[in-house]
């Protein structure tokens, strides 16, 4: 567990690391300015399981939160893609492939589910990772790593 | 209080559902494409889905089978339902002035009239449908792990339920079994909670407050605390369609009015200022 002010302080002191643009998957990365959540767009992890006519994927969309019920760091996903509009524009939409763990090629011992994430007002719909073993998963460490740690856990090595 | 259990329990909503025109064959008389339901307060109006599009399948374009590749959705008044919450707040949110005016008229008799449209995409407030009845399962049974972790600082209650036990605690809601769903309800729901799960619903907005079930005085919380300053506004406090008093225990309302997914839905009635 980690306070929500220790959440933040270990969030800008990970986005001011060079620890996300390190990660391979990588393209662009977003911290609110009130250090409450941080978005990264991503490559899609490598996976046999995509086949070539899902190719019109556009990218992985990630978004770190802090779960006040859990008092955990929470990872959301979200998967885009192309298409095209009723005007003929290509656009990028959200979609939600009902086999999100076999298109990602998650481990079984992940617990993911479509909630809504309300910010600002605004509440969209993303596949929630569920944090309640999160505490046993990430491990004793020292605590101002701790989401570092985390990050390591359920970010760089649940997406390679 | 079983009393006021059962009362909660049994409450449910006179529906009349109409399917999008773009879905009905041509020339269908509009009487056909509707269906009127009797919906359980406590309860996922997704649930019906299956039930309505097949009472309404000799009347729609398309085949029942390729429907299913569609999104649905529900919509009042051009405004999208969001299913996860049960049908008797979504009725509540869109209805708080009906809600105050039925609550001193007892002879009050209301027909909620929504609609159900599908398109490629749903509104981004709506979960799509993806894994059909069983995603509805599942994100009730995460809705309950969160219940327990507030409750009790730890899911283990709930995860210590057996499969067969969880299967039978869904299918109270479906079958409207009380005894059951109280059966298993009370395992998880200790007599001394650590905090309260709440959601409080107010201006189209939602929002989960950290509720302690005692104040730092060791004095019972009451609902006015986890409420005041949401709004400059005097307001009514709206659950089951039912006004409640601000000054009450905020335990013994949760003990009293919490909804099937394990919550206490509040929704916020912001008054008009007396002129």
């Amino acid at each position: 567990m980690i306070s929500h002010e220790e959440y933040k302080q270990q969030l800008k002191n990970l986005y001011e690391s060079t620890g996300f643009q390190e990660w391979g998957k990588c393209k662009h990365i977003h911290l609110s300015p009130s250090y409450d959540w941080l978005s990264i767009n991503a490559d899609f992890p490598s996976n046999p399981n995509i086949s070539p006519e899902q190719q019109d994927f556009a990218h992985l969309e990630l978004k770190i939160v802090y779960s006040v019920v859990y008092k955990e760091p929470q990872l959301l996903l979200r998967v885009w893609k192309y298409a095209v509009d009723e005007t003929g524009i290509t656009v990028k939409v959200p979609v939600f492939p009902p086999d999100i763990k076999d298109f990602l090629n998650l481990p079984a011992w992940i617990q993911i589910n479509l909630d809504i994430h309300s910010h600002d007002g605004l509440a969209e719909t993303w596949y929630f990772i569920h944090p309640c073993d999160t505490s046993e998963i990430v491990g004793m460490c020292h605590h101002e790593k701790y989401l570092e740690r985390w990050t390591s856990t359920f970010v760089s090595s649940l997406l390679p | 209080m079983n009393a006021i259990r059962k009362l909660v329990w049994d409450g449910a909503l006179n529906v009349e559902v109409t399917i999008d025109p773009e879905l009905v064959i041509k020339g269908i008389p509009k009487n056909k494409t509707m269906v009127n339901l009797r919906i359980p307060r406590d309860s996922y109006i997704m649930n019906y889905l299956d039930y309505i599009l097949t009472r309404l399948e000799a009347y729609i374009r398309v085949n029942l089978k390729d429907l299913k590749e569609l999104n649905f959705w529900f919509e009042y008044d051009g405004i999208p339902l969001s299913w996860n919450y049960p049908t008797g707040v979504l009725y509540d949110i869109m209805n708080t002035k009906d809600v105050i005016t039925a609550a001193r008229d007892t002879n009050h008799l209301n027909m909620w009239r929504i609609n159900l449209t599908c398109g490629s995409q749903v509104p981004r407030n709506v979960i799509p449908i993806i894994e059909g009845t069983k995603q509805i399962e599942k994100y009730w049974m995460h809705q309950w792990k969160q219940v327990c972790f507030i409750l009790r600082g730890s899911s283990k209650q709930i995860m210590s339920i057996s499969r067969k036990e969880g299967q039978s605690f869904w299918e109270s809601i479906l079958r409207r079994d009380m005894e059951t769903f109280n059966n298993i309800s009370t395992r998880i729901i200790p007599k001394k909670a650590r905090f309260i799960p709440v959601v409080i619903h107010i201006n189209d907005k939602f929002i989960q407050p950290v509720a302690p079930s005692l104040n730092d005085d060791g004095i019972e919380n009451k609902v006015i605390n986890i409420t005041e300053g949401l709004s400059s506004s005097e307001i009514a406090i709206i659950s089951h369609g039912v006004v409640i008093p601000k000054k009450s225990s905020l335990k013994e309302v949760y003990d009293r009015f919490l909804s099937f997914d394990g919550f206490l839905h509040l929704i916020i009635q912001e008054q008009p200022a007396n002129t």
